[in-house]
């Protein structure tokens, strides 16, 4: 993200302008990821939207320190760009709700962006675990969940043997699953203070251990 | 956590909302006792009072609770929206990813409507260093009454394992 998104002059102009910056660190955070330390002049590898939950979070605050959206793992600039119109958006109807309604507001704007993002009602109030969390890879695999609503359930073929369905994309489904877990995370947790949500992350990236590394294979050394 | 002082200014820089009327004036159904058409001049939050302009220029100032469900929804309505324009006045400011040749409408927008007519910082398509605030305090302090217009501005959080300017 570092080499690649913040990189984009435009995603720094926006965040320059109209954002306040804060970065922390999870090193020792029982909770966070794994990686093969790289230095900012390393090439970026290939990442997909959502990819290493446990070592990035990307998250959305009030001017008092209220989480109204998050994003976890890496994300792309053109994504950055639109995560960031999204918050401008939120935060702006945020400012003029009473704070008694804040909470609503804000479940109710994250529940209306899944499904402006096809999610369908089944997928938002789906209860279990969701994809992506701790990279479980039998998530993908729809024989293996035959009655999770967050897993397409495409038939290959119709009566007949007639193809019907594209083949699966198990990245693509990765990628919507992390979308829509974070989304979920915002509406089960309206408002979370900070401190609290950097005590305890894992309602937002669960247990597991994500792992990153640069293609230029990173720096092992400190 | 709004301030009424960046209400008042959005009310006057931005275009007139047309909720009902084509130049900005709200119809209210019943404003101590009678229809009037007004616009929202100013919004106090914290207390709850929303201070009209009917089209003499006279100034009414009206508690929220007063009103009915109809006009109550036309304030908020008037006021959200005119956040809303703010917001995707900014929106529009922002060359599209991935398109540096797109230009930069930024550098040559002038000030929103910026009372003074001062012009707003410009931007450029040059590297900006992020400012990077390292605790959540530093964050907070800056993020009340700082941006373009003096209002608050949204944190973001990076929370990585490691140093974003450094290893990681």
């Amino acid at each position: 993200m570092r080499t690649v998104s913040f990189s984009q002059p435009q995603v720094q102009a926006v965040l320059s302008r109209d954002f306040v910056c804060f970065t922390t660190s999870t090193e020792g955070d029982p909770s966070a990821g794994e990686s093969i330390r790289h230095r900012p002049s390393d090439n970026a590898g290939t990442c997909l939207r959502g990819n290493g939950q446990q070592n990035v979070q990307t998250l959305f605050l009030t001017p008092d320190g209220r989480i109204f959206h998050a994003v976890s793992g890496y994300i792309a600039p053109d994504d950055l760009l639109e995560e960031l119109r999204f918050a401008q958006e939120l935060f702006a109807v945020l400012q003029v709700t009473p704070q008694a309604d804040q909470e609503e507001k804000l479940k109710t704007a994250h529940r209306d962006r899944l499904t402006q993002l096809e999610f369908t009602p089944e997928q938002i109030d789906a209860v279990g675990p969701n994809i992506g969390l701790g990279m479980d890879l039998s998530a993908f695999v729809p024989s293996l969940n035959p009655g999770n609503p967050l897993i397409p359930q495409n038939p290959r073929t119709a009566p007949g043997n007639r193809p019907v369905a594209p083949p699966l994309d198990p990245m693509s489904i990765f990628a919507r699953g992390q979308i829509l877990n974070d989304h979920k995370f915002c509406m089960k947790h309206p408002l979370m203070p900070a401190p609290k949500f950097d005590r305890d992350p894992t309602a937002l990236i669960g247990t597991g251990k994500s792992f990153f590394m640069s293609s230029s294979g990173g720096n092992s050394g400190r | 956590m709004i301030k009424p002082s960046f209400l008042l200014i959005c009310i006057f820089i931005l275009p007139a909302v047309s909720v009902v009327a084509q130049d900005g004036f709200l119809k209210f159904k019943q404003i101590q006792g009678h229809a009037l058409e007004a616009r929202v001049t100013r919004y106090d939050l914290d207390n709850q009072i929303v201070t009209l302009t009917n089209r003499e220029g006279q100034e009414i100032q009206v508690d929220v609770a007063d009103l009915s469900a109809v006009d109550k929804r036309l304030v908020v309505k008037a006021v959200e929206r005119q956040l809303f324009q703010k917001s995707k006045a900014r929106a529009k400011d922002i060359p599209e990813a991935g398109n540096p040749e797109a230009g930069n409408p930024v550098a040559n927008h002038p000030g929103v409507g910026n009372p003074a007519g001062a012009v707003a910082p410009r931007l450029d398509n040059r590297r900006q260093p992020l400012v990077w605030s390292s605790s959540l305090k530093q964050a907070t302090a800056k993020a009340i009454g700082t941006d373009a217009l003096g209002d608050d501005r949204p944190i973001v959080w990076f929370r990585v394992l490691g140093d974003l300017r450094g290893l990681m």
